[in-house]
C-alpha cells in the first residue's frame, strides 16, 4: 500500500512538472534557479577566460547563482560552439567567443553549426584592431604607408592567415591600389615584437601591451580606442573598416528572450556601477569593456559574416 | 656602482615579512601544482591572478614569479621519479633524471637539479645587473631567419643526439618532424593529415606523446621485468645528496647551462624547452663519453635544469623593456602587471629599480626557499621509488591519464598518449631512441615556420639566412657541426670512444 502510494505520487510530480514544463518556458522572474555555464573556446588562462573574470564576481552577486567556466578548446572554437549548440537552450549555457572568431570557425573551419544555431546576448569587451609601425619607421600616417606600399611591397605581420586583419588589410589595398604581404606570425605579441626588431614593416593585431613602444597609425573600431585616443580610427581615414571584433556571449537557439535580456541588463548594470574598475581592469588585458544588447551583437555578427565572405571569395580562398 | 646599491634596494624590498610569505607561497603552490600532473601553472597563476588585484604591485609579482618557478621545480621532480614531464620544459630531465632514479640515485638527481637551479638562479641575478638592458636589444634582434639558423643549430646538434645506430636516429627524426606537420598550417592555413578529425586538426600536442613514449612506455616495458625493483632498493642507500664525482661532472655543465639559459631567455619565442634542449645537446655533443647519455648521465640533467632556471629570470628583460612575454605565463603575469597601471618601456629598469630588483631579489631568495623545501624533501620523494610496481604502475598511468587531459579536457588526446605509449614499448623493443621523435616533434613546426616566414619577408630569396649577420653566424656554426665529424682528425676520437 505504501509503495503504491508513493509510486502515485512520484507520477503524478512527473506528469505535473512535465506540463509545466511544456506549459510555460523557465520563467525569467526566478532565473537564474541554479549555477549558469560559460563555454570557453581556450583554455584556463587565455583570452575569452580573463574576459569572463573583469566581471564574474559581480554578476554572480547582482543574480544570485555561480558561473561555471567549462573549458572546451581546440579546432577554432568548432569544438566549444558544438558543445553549446547541442546544449538545452534553457538558458544556463552561453558561449564566450569573438564574433570574428565564431565567424572564421564557420567560414575556414569545418564547423557544422551556422549563426542560426546561436541566439546574441551581448558584447563584453572591445578588441581592436591596431595597425603598428616602429617608431624610426618613416611612416609617419596611415596615408604615408599606403602611398610607400605603392612602390614598395609592404610586409605586415598578422596572428593567422585570413584573420580579420588581413581581410582588413586586404580591403584597404584594393581600395588604394597596393599590394602587401601578409607574414603569419603564430601570436599578437610575435607579430608586433616582429615590428619592434625591424623584420617586418607594419603589424596588424589586436592590442597586446607592446604597441606603447610602436607608432599606432591607426585603429579599427567605431569610436576612437580609449587607450590611445590620439589615434585616428580607419573610418576617419576614409579607409574601408572591417568589423570590430568583441567577446561576446552568446546562448544556443531557442533560449527565451526574456532569459538573454535579463543577462543583458545584469552585465549593463555591472558596467554602469563599477565602471572605473572594470575598465582598469580591462586595460590590463587589453581589451576594453563594451556591453552592447542582443540587437546590436546581433547585427555585428551578421555584418561580420558577410564581410569574410565577401573578401574571402573576392581572395580565392577556400571557404567552407 | 648604481646597480650595486640598486640590487642593495631590491633585497630590501625583497626581504620584508610581508613578501617572504607571498614569495613562500608562491613557490609552495607552484612546488605542489608542478608535482601533480593536471593543473599547470598557466591555470594556477590566472585562477591566482584576480587576488593579486588586492595586492601591492610588488608583491603580486614576487607571488606569481613564484608559482612559475616553483612549478618548473616540482615539473622536474615527477620527470625524475617516474618519467612523467609534466610540461614541456622538463621532457629533457626525463632523458637522464629517470635512467639516474632506476640506478638508485635520484636523490642525487633531485639535488643538483636544485642545486643547479640555484646556482644558474644566482648567476643570471649577477647577469641581470650587468647587462640587462643591452640584452634586451640583442633578443629583438631574432627575426624568423635568426630563428631558423638557431634551430638549424640546434638540428645539427640532435643528429648525434642518439646514442645507438644513426641510421635508426635518422629515421625517427624524419618520422617526428612528419607529426610535427599535422594540423592546421598555420602559414597558409590549409589542414594537414587531419583526415577530418577535429582533434588532429589542432596537431599532435607534444606533452601527450611525451608521457606516452616516456611514462606509459616505460610502465609496459616494466610488466615483465619485476625483478629489478629490488635492486633499485638496494642501491637506494648510496647518498641522497650529489657526491664529490657528480659534483666534477656538474658544475661545467651548470654553468654552460646558466650561460645558455640566460641568453636564450631574451629571445622572444626561445625560453623553456629551447633552452632545455640545447643545453643537452651541447652537453652530449662535446662529451667524451656521449655514450652515457639516455643512461642516466649526471650532466645531462645539471646543464638542462640550469638552463631552465637562468631563462625564467632572463624573461623577464624582454618582458619588462618592451612588453614581449616570452611564454604564456610570462604574458598572464603581464596582464597583472598592466592591472596595476604598470607599463613596460625601455627604460623600465631605469625608472622601477625597486620593483625590477625587488623582484630579481624574491627570485633569489625564492630559489633559496626551493632548496630549504626540497632537500629535506629528496628523501620522503626517493621513497616513492619503494613503492611496490603493483601499486605503483597505476598511479603512474592514473597521473598520466589525469595530466594529459587537463591540458585541453579532451578524451582524444589521452587517446593519442596510450597509442605512444604503445609507439614507446615497441621502439624499446626494437632499440629506437624516444628522444630524436620527441625533439624533431617540438622544433619540426618551429623551424617550417621561421623558414616559410622567412621566405616571404624575403619575397624567395635564401640568401637571408647568410646576409644578416647573426643568422650568418649561427647557419656556419651548424654547417660545421655537420662537417667536422667527416673531417679525419675526428674520426679517431670516435674509436675512442667505441673502445
Amino acid at each position: 500500500m505504501k509503495t503504491r502510494k508513493g509510486r502515485t505520487v512520484v507520477v503524478v510530480g512527473i506528469v505535473a512538472s512535465l506540463l509545466m514544463g511544456v506549459s510555460a518556458a523557465p520563467a525569467a522572474a526566478d532565473y537564474p534557479a541554479r549555477s549558469m555555464d560559460y563555454v570557453l573556446p581556450f583554455g584556463p588562462g587565455g583570452g575569452t577566460d580573463l574576459t569572463v573574470r573583469l566581471y564574474k564576481d559581480k554578476v554572480e552577486k547582482l543574480l544570485g547563482q555561480p558561473i561555471v567556466m567549462t573549458y572546451k578548446p581546440g579546432a577554432g572554437g568548432v569544438i566549444a560552439g558544438r558543445y553549446v549548440k547541442e546544449s538545452k537552450p534553457d538558458g544556463y549555457t552561453f558561449l564566450v567567443i569573438s564574433n570574428t572568431s565564431l565567424v572564421t570557425s564557420m567560414l575556414a573551419r569545418k564547423a557544422d553549426f551556422t549563426l542560426d544555431d546561436f541566439i546574441p546576448v551581448c558584447t563584453l569587451t572591445l578588441s581592436p584592431t591596431i595597425f603598428a609601425v616602429n617608431k624610426d619607421s618613416p611612416y609617419k600616417t596611415m596615408k604615408d604607408f599606403a602611398e610607400a606600399a605603392k612602390t614598395k611591397k609592404m610586409k605586415y605581420g598578422i596572428t593567422a592567415p585570413f584573420s580579420s586583419s588581413q581581410l582588413i588589410v586586404e580591403a584597404i589595398s584594393r581600395q588604394e591600389g597596393f599590394q602587401a604581404i601578409p607574414v603569419p606570425m603564430g601570436g599578437g605579441a610575435k607579430a608586433m615584437s616582429a615590428v619592434l626588431g625591424g623584420h617586418v614593416d607594419m603589424s596588424v593585431v589586436a592590442p597586446t601591451g607592446i604597441e606603447n613602444q610602436l607608432r599606432i597609425l591607426a585603429v579599427n573600431s567605431e569610436d576612437r580606442w580609449e587607450a590611445h585616443p590620439e589615434v585616428p580610427t580607419l573610418k576617419e581615414l576614409g579607409y574601408p573598416s572591417g568589423p570590430e571584433t568583441h567577446f561576446s556571449l552568446y546562448a544556443p537557439k531557442g533560449t527565451p528572450k526574456e532569459i538573454v535580456d535579463k543577462v543583458y541588463e545584469a552585465y549593463k548594470k555591472v558596467l554602469e556601477e563599477d565602471r572605473e574598475e572594470i575598465t582598469k581592469r580591462a586595460k590590463g588585458i587589453n581589451q576594453a569593456a563594451r556591453i552592447l544588447g542582443p540587437e546590436a551583437l546581433g547585427k555585428m555578427t551578421q555584418g561580420t559574416y558577410v564581410f569574410f565572405k565577401e573578401m574571402l571569395s573576392k581572395m580565392g580562398a577556400p571557404v567552407n | 656602482m648604481e646597480t650595486i646599491t640598486n640590487v642593495g634596494m631590491g633585497f630590501a624590498t625583497a626581504l620584508t615579512w610581508a613578501n617572504i610569505t607571498y614569495c613562500f607561497i608562491g613557490v609552495l603552490v607552484g612546488t605542489l601544482i608542478g608535482v601533480l600532473p593536471g593543473l599547470g601553472p598557466t591555470a594556477t597563476i590566472s585562477l591566482l591572478l584576480p587576488v593579486t588585484y588586492y595586492l601591492n604591485p610588488i608583491s603580486a609579482i614576487i607571488m606569481l614569479s613564484g608559482v612559475y618557478y616553483g612549478a618548473m621545480y616540482g615539473g622536474s621532480t615527477t620527470a625524475i621519479l617516474v618519467n612523467i614531464p609534466g610540461e614541456t620544459a622538463s621532457i629533457v630531465t626525463c632523458l637522464d633524471g629517470y635512467q639516474m632514479a632506476r640506478q638508485g640515485r635520484a636523490g642525487a638527481a633531485l639535488g643538483i637539479a636544485a642545486f643547479g637551479s640555484f646556482i644558474a638562479g644566482t648567476l643570471s641575478v649577477v647577469g641581470l645587473m650587468l647587462v640587462a638592458p643591452p640584452l634586451a636589444e640583442f633578443g629583438l634582434r631574432f627575426g624568423p631567419p635568426e630563428f631558423f639558423a638557431l634551430i638549424f643549430m640546434a638540428f645539427s646538434l640532435l643528429i648525434c643526439l642518439a646514442s645507438g645506430d644513426m641510421l635508426k636516429a635518422v629515421m625517427i627524426t624524419v618520422v617526428g618532424v612528419w607529426v610535427g606537420t599535422i594540423g592546421v598550417d598555420f602559414i597558409s592555413g590549409d589542414t594537414r593529415f587531419s583526415y577530418g578529425s577535429l582533434t588532429l586538426s589542432d596537431g599532435v600536442g607534444i606533452v601527450p606523446v611525451a608521457m606516452g613514449l616516456f611514462g606509459v612506455a616505460e610502465v609496459l616495458e616494466n610488466i615483465d621485468k619485476q625483478e629489478q625493483q629490488a635492486k633499485i632498493l638496494k642501491t637506494r642507500l648510496k647518498g641522497l645528496l650529489p657526491n664529490r664525482q657528480d659534483w666534477k661532472e656538474s658544475w661545467l655543465p651548470i654553468l654552460r647551462g646558466s650561460a645558455i639559459g640566460f641568453f636564450m631567455g631574451t629571445i622572444p619565442g626561445g625560453g623553456g624547452v629551447m633552452t632545455t634542449f640545447t643545453s643537452y645537446a651541447l652537453e652530449k655533443k662535446i662529451s667524451k663519453h656521449p655514450e652515457r647519455f639516455g643512461k642516466g648521465a649526471i650532466e645531462g640533467v645539471a646543464g638542462p635544469e640550469s638552463a631552465n632556471n637562468a631563462s625564467v629570470a632572463a624573461h623577464y628583460v624582454p618582458l619588462l623593456t618592451f612588453g614581449i612575454p616570452t611564454t604564456v605565463v610570462m604574458a598572464i603575469i603581464l596582464g597583472g602587471l598592466m592591472i596595476h597601471g604598470i607599463s613596460p618601456s625601455p627604460t623600465f629598469i631605469k625608472e622601477n629599480p625597486q620593483l625590477f630588483w625587488g623582484l630579481i631579489a624574491s627570485m633569489y631568495m625564492g630559489n633559496v626557499m626551493l632548496l630549504v623545501l626540497n632537500l629535506p624533501l629528496i628523501g620522503l620523494w626517493v621513497r616513492v621509488l619503494a613503492i611496490p610496481y603493483r601499486i605503483l604502475f597505476p598511479l603512474i598511468l592514473l597521473f598520466c591519464i589525469i595530466g594529459v587531459y587537463c591540458l585541453n579536457y579532451n578524451i582524444w588526446e589521452v587517446v593519442i598518449m596510450v597509442i605512444f605509449g604503445f609507439v614507446g614499448y615497441l621502439m624499446r623493443r626494437f632499440e629506437y631512441e624516444p628522444a630524436p621523435f620527441v625533439f624533431a616533434l617540438l622544433l619540426g613546426p618551429m623551424i617550417e615556420n621561421a623558414l616559410r616566414q622567412s621566405l616571404i619577408i624575403s619575397e624567395g630569396s635564401f640568401g637571408i639566412f647568410f646576409t644578416r649577420p647573426i643568422s650568418g653566424v649561427l647557419m656556419i656554426v651548424g654547417i660545421m657541426f655537420f662537417i667536422i665529424p667527416a673531417l679525419p682528425g675526428f674520426k679517431r676520437k670516435k674509436f675512442d670512444v667505441a673502445d
